[in-house]
């Protein structure tokens, strides 16, 4: 199968850079031929310390095929283990200490496609924690949406993926996963909350605003766009697409 | 008037405290803690919602200041009740609260250890000032001050998520009854809505804690029942937090409580992703 994947973000408005903490991975942009492609976005909690660093584990894991259905123990296991050894270690001011016992949290949602000789496309799989979400679009039309459906499901407290071990309902149990299939020149979008929501309420009219995104500056001049209109909430944004074809390069 | 500004670095909002002072404040709770006095019950209170509150808004590279703080006492005077280097000012960025503690004790507490046992964990227990429990409550003139206060800032911060102003008391006014000066702290407002006054009631009463209720025909006492009717309604969104986290609230409940927690009121304030599973 030929696959074109490219990332997007854009830090919350009022924020710097560097206080961006989504993640995407991969992060450069792949255009290859493959059997199999991984790809993954996460979202670091504001009110949680070193979130934007395991939000990066996190995808990075997933892209490494560490983190995927069955293996999700051991892979998120792993996961805590970098996270914590990642953690700068100096004295901390009590406020940070405390902050740092609580552990980061963050939202996440993988993708893997699968190429299928038998057939014209091929299969792809998904795991999903929080409200990270995953779109595949199909002429523009939405297929699936993976793992929320509607803007009612979306809260500012989301259950979320914690990078200290605790309780049940911090860990694998909160995953859930989905397959399907893929047709040659089907889409797939990976989007952290505020895109995901904006995409949900807006509907067709969105998808099509955001399909015709080819650049990082087209996708900030977007987002800031939809904050001004008041349709897209104030918050650090990412995109993964990803596009699909056994015809050479997807058009 | 919705309670929906975003709270942030360039947008930031304020949380003032008011702490009885009084004399009175050396008598004993009546609810389950046999023995120790309202006044060291309110030095824990407030300690311990500006710890949540500065660990809220703490970051890895430091405290961002999403909120400016006051802390106003009254008892023999009103006056700012920050200590150290921070006394004498009514209002601070947290920042500043955050890394000047007039100290920093240890304590223990339990936690869990991942395997369904509890352990005993040191933690740091930052203290902004002491109990102090001396002269009378003048209510009134706390209230008024804190409505110079609010009205100051917000002149300042029109945008803004209003000023939560948050009286911790044993309800007994002695300068007169605070109904009226109340309704004038919480005539003040930004364009996204009036001060928000809640009211922690410690009291010697030994009736059972209640928060956040809707009607004043349970709570135990008169001076109850005036906080109660002095405290300004909970938000829409602070309403569906408190039921998310299991609280039963209505419509018409109000920032009130009686002998009993207000750290959740911390909660309710909304400056970004929580995590629900956060506890």
């Amino acid at each position: 199968m030929h696959v074109r994947l490219a990332g997007f973000w854009l830090q919350k408005r009022g924020n710097l850079p560097a206080e961006y903490e989504d993640a995407f991975a991969p992060e450069c942009r792949v255009e290859t031929e493959a059997w199999r492609l991984r790809t993954a976005v996460a979202d670091g909690a504001t009110e949680t310390s070193f979130s934007g660093l395991w939000a990066r584990e996190l995808v990075t894991a997933y892209a490494k095929g560490r983190l995927e259905d069955g293996r999700l123990c051991s892979g998120l296991h792993a996961a805590r283990r970098r996270w914590r050894h990642a953690i700068p270690n100096r004295p901390l001011p009590w406020y940070a200490a405390e902050k740092l016992r609580q552990g980061a949290y963050a939202t996440v949602v993988g993708l893997t496609v699968m190429h299928d000789l038998q057939h014209q496309g091929g299969g792809w799989a998904a795991i999903a924690a929080g409200d990270s979400c995953l779109f595949h679009l199909r002429a523009g039309r939405l297929v699936r949406a993976f793992p929320l459906q509607n803007v009612d499901q979306f809260s500012s407290r989301p259950a979320l993926l914690a990078s200290l071990p605790g309780p049940a309902s911090s860990g694998p149990a909160l995953a859930a996963s989905a397959a399907g299939s893929w047709r040659s020149g089907d889409s797939f979008l990976l989007a952290t909350d505020a895109v995901a929501e904006w995409l949900l309420r807006e509907g067709r009219r969105a998808w099509g605003e955001l399909l015709e995104v080819l650049e990082p500056a087209d996708f900030a001049g977007l987002m800031e766009h939809r904050r001004q209109a008041g349709t897209l909430r104030n918050d650090d944004c990412t995109v993964v697409r990803l596009d699909v074809s056994t015809r050479g390069r997807p058009q | 008037m919705s309670y929906s500004a975003e709270i942030s670095r360039s947008n930031p909002s304020m949380f003032l405290f008011l702490i009885d002072q009084s004399g009175s404040m050396d008598d004993s709770f009546g609810a389950g803690e046999s023995g120790r006095k309202k006044a060291d019950g309110v030095a824990d209170a407030v300690n311990r919602l500006l710890q949540n509150l500065v660990i809220k808004c703490a970051k890895q590279e430091g405290v961002r200041d999403y909120y400016d703080v006051g802390v106003i006492g009254y008892g023999g005077k009103v006056s700012a009740a920050l200590s150290g280097t921070l006394a004498g000012r009514d209002l601070v960025p947290i920042s500043e609260l955050a890394d000047a503690p007039a100290r920093v004790e240890e304590r223990a507490r339990k936690v869990e250890d991942g395997a369904g046992g509890l352990v005993d964990e040191s933690v740091k227990f930052p203290v902004w000032f002491d109990p102090v429990a001396k002269g009378g409550t003048p209510m009134c003139e706390a209230l008024s001050k804190a409505r110079d206060i609010t009205a100051g800032w917000a002149q300042t911060h029109g945008g803004s998520f209003p000023p939560v102003v948050m009286n911790i008391t044993d309800g007994e006014s002695t300068d007169g009854d605070p109904s009226s000066a109340a309704a004038a702290l919480t005539e003040v407002q930004t364009s996204d809505g009036n001060v928000l006054l809640f009211n922690l009631h410690l009291s010697s009463s030994a009736a059972s804690p209640i928060q956040f209720p809707d009607a004043e025909t349970n709570l135990p006492d008169e001076y109850a029942k005036l906080l109660f009717r002095m405290s300004s309604h909970l938000p829409s969104h602070m309403r569906s937090i408190a039921a998310q986290e299991g609280m039963a609230v209505t419509d018409g409940s109000r920032g009130f409580v009686f002998n009993a927690d207000m750290v959740s009121v911390i909660r309710f304030l909304d400056i970004g992703t929580r995590p629900g599973n956060l506890r």
